[in-house]
């Protein structure tokens, strides 16, 4: 699944004045292929992921996913069906295990609990954590292991494109390269368009395009 | 998603707990309230039924007609008759009407011996009332009753001489008839006489009265006898409310036909109806200040109840608008995360709501429960609450590691 920036802008409202976050980026991104887009903290790299992501809709431009601008998509199903998003402090749920953390996505397209947790299974495995963290709670998950429950929580999503914002950013030097090796290899073994947002020079490395952002626009 | 919400809330009991609390405490509160505020009103409606409101027609400075003229015919006719439109209006709201006849001024000599009043109850003949120290002896097997009947029986002075049967002449107008016969013309004088035997049901005593009472249908029947019954007067017509929360209804009534008595005996504009301007001839004297007294008293402490009852309702409506607001807010991050995943404001909406509603739900259904029960008070019951959780929760932060406390605040 293919995505396109068309002279993409984005401002808001803030508390003295507009701001400009992102100025008429334009980028066509390949199925298939790992992307790096790095910059410097208020670049605009995040909201740009935001909005690649269906947060909201770019005040000038359009982002087209599959062909269809952003603006005619269900944002809803957007979020559901196409675009995945990993971030930074691992977003689980807190309340719910390993297990139902990974099937959330499923529960939600109504899929029969047998099948949903052969697909959580295989996901799992996927990510190389074992069976023994079904059952676990994310509070007794290291910060590596998060990570990966949220990509296994990505994958069982099944969606096309997967966007990850800071993805490495609270991990050690030896996390952050196997979450990086399980996000190319999506790219690569998979055929998603995977986006990662990121300050590290190490991460960006492994990407196969590096795009950098400054005022909002790329350099 | 009942069973999402069922996973949520055993894993997250205390929340949960704490709205239950919340909404038991509320419900409880709330109909323990509205419990008191029924209670009373059927208190108030009960107490003043318990005070009899009497009402009596009267002159228009207030005094009653004893010696006096009477109540004039007409209007007579419309409160002791059944065409009258207040006889219609006493028969939906008087338990009893009581009402005296005496015989006319100008008729006196009918009953020379004695003065002679009928009486439909002691209540219609005041002088007889034990607030103003009069007692009535019965003698056995009769009692007040036999006043509504149309016996010959009467009562009679304690030191009224003679034995427990007196006979009582009765006699008519004089009747003139003239006769001529040839050159003779004559002038016949007659009188229509009836005598009537009666037995003593009992004797009262009361200074300086004299008064034979008898039941005023046999009254008025013996005056018909001697064709005087339509001359009657009723010198007391006064009556009981059966339900003295009914005093609205008389007070209606009173500005329809009568006036209201003024002791300065001025007449104050007619403000009634016209077809009624007539009967403004008399005013209608309600006795009812110790009603009027008590029923200021109980509105006003029900006022106030209804009063806290609303500011309690705001509270806890307040409350609760607060706690599930912020129960909300606490958990922000995991309402954006699930529309992150793609679920759509409604059905977050609708597990959250589902999910409060159902802690909610359950603290309602104790406190309704408790309200059933309502063995201890209110306040104790709030008290133990609130004193159970704050010991649990701090028996659980000081059971914590410290260092373990510390990282987690990090």
């Amino acid at each position: 699944m293919s995505i396109s920036l068309k002279n993409v802008s984005y401002s808001y409202r803030g508390k003295y004045q507009t701001v400009r976050a992102v100025n008429d980026v334009s980028y066509d991104f390949e199925p298939g292929k790992c992307y790096a887009i790095i910059g410097k903290s208020g670049s605009g790299k995040t909201t740009l992921l935001s909005l690649m992501a269906g947060l909201d809709l770019p005040t000038e431009g359009e982002i087209i996913i599959d062909g269809k601008s952003t603006k005619n998509w269900n944002r809803n199903r957007l979020r559901r069906d196409a675009v995945s998003v990993i971030y930074q402090n691992y977003n689980l749920f807190p309340l719910l295990t390993v297990q139902e953390n990974i099937r959330y996505p499923l529960d939600l397209r109504r899929m029969s609990k047998k099948k949903a947790t052969e697909l959580a299974t295989k996901v799992r495995e996927r990510v190389e954590l074992s069976a023994n963290y079904d059952n676990r709670l994310p509070a007794h998950l290291s910060g590596g292991e998060q990570q990966r429950v949220a990509i296994a929580r990505t994958l069982a999503q099944g969606c096309k494109i997967i966007l990850a914002d800071e993805p490495t950013g609270n991990l050690d030097s030896t996390n952050t390269a196997n979450i990086v090796k399980i996000l190319c290899s999506l790219a690569h073994d998979d055929g998603c368009t995977v986006i990662i947002v990121t300050h590290d020079p190490a991460v960006a490395e492994q990407a196969d395009a590096v795009l950098q952002m400054k005022d909002g626009a790329w350099i | 998603m009942i069973k999402k919400i069922i996973r949520r809330i055993k894993r997250q009991p205390l929340p949960c707990i704490a709205v239950c609390l919340l909404a038991a405490v509320l419900s409880v509160s709330l109909c323990h309230l509205q419990h008191s505020l029924e209670e009373e009103r059927l208190s108030f409606e009960q107490t003043c039924n318990s005070i009899p409101v009497h009402f009596k027609i009267t002159e228009l400075d207030g005094s009653k007609f004893e010696g006096k003229t009477g109540i004039a015919k007409w209007a007579m006719n419309e409160f002791l008759l059944n065409d009258g439109d207040f006889n219609k209006l006493s028969r939906e709201l008087f338990v009893r009407v009581d009402y005296k006849g005496v015989i006319p001024e100008e008729n006196k000599e009918a009953v020379p011996t004695t003065p002679f009043s009928g009486i439909t109850s002691i209540g219609a003949a005041e002088e007889l009332s034990p607030s103003r120290g009069s007692r009535v002896r019965w003698y056995e097997g009769y009692d007040e009753s036999i006043f509504a009947t149309k016996e010959l029986v009467c009562l009679v002075p304690e030191d009224f001489k003679g034995g427990d049967e007196i006979e009582v002449t009765f006699t008519g107008k004089d009747k003139l008839d003239l006769v001529i016969d040839g050159n003779k013309t004559e002038i016949n004088r007659s009188y229509v006489q009836h005598t009537a035997k009666f037995t003593v049901v009992g004797r009262y005593t009361d200074e300086g009265n004299e008064t034979v009472y008898c039941p005023y249908k046999t009254m008025v029947s013996l005056l018909d006898m001697i064709e005087i019954a339509k001359e009657t007067c009723v010198s007391y017509l006064g009556a009981t409310l059966t339900n003295s929360l009914d005093i609205d209804k008389l007070r209606e009534a009173r500005a329809k036909w009568f006036a209201e008595p003024n002791p300065t005996g001025e007449q104050t504009p007619w403000e009634g109806e016209e077809a009624y301007s007539k009967y403004y001839l008399y005013a209608l004297d309600i006795e009812d200040s110790l009603l009027r007294t008590l029923e200021s008293n109980m509105k006003n402490s029900i006022f106030l109840n209804k009063f806290a009852s609303v500011i309690v309702f705001i509270l806890s409506a307040g409350a609760g608008f607060l706690t599930g607001f912020l129960i909300i807010r606490s958990r922000k991050r995991e309402i954006t995360l699930m529309r992150t995943v793609g679920e759509s404001n409604r059905e977050v909406y609708f597990n959250f709501a589902l999910e409060q509603m159902a802690c909610a739900v359950v603290g309602i259904v104790f406190g309704g429960a408790y309200n059933l029960w309502d063995p201890i008070g209110q306040l104790l019951i709030f008290a133990v609450i609130y004193y159970t959780g704050l010991s649990v929760a701090l028996a659980i932060f000081l059971r914590k590691n410290l260092l373990a406390t510390i990282k987690e605040d990090e």
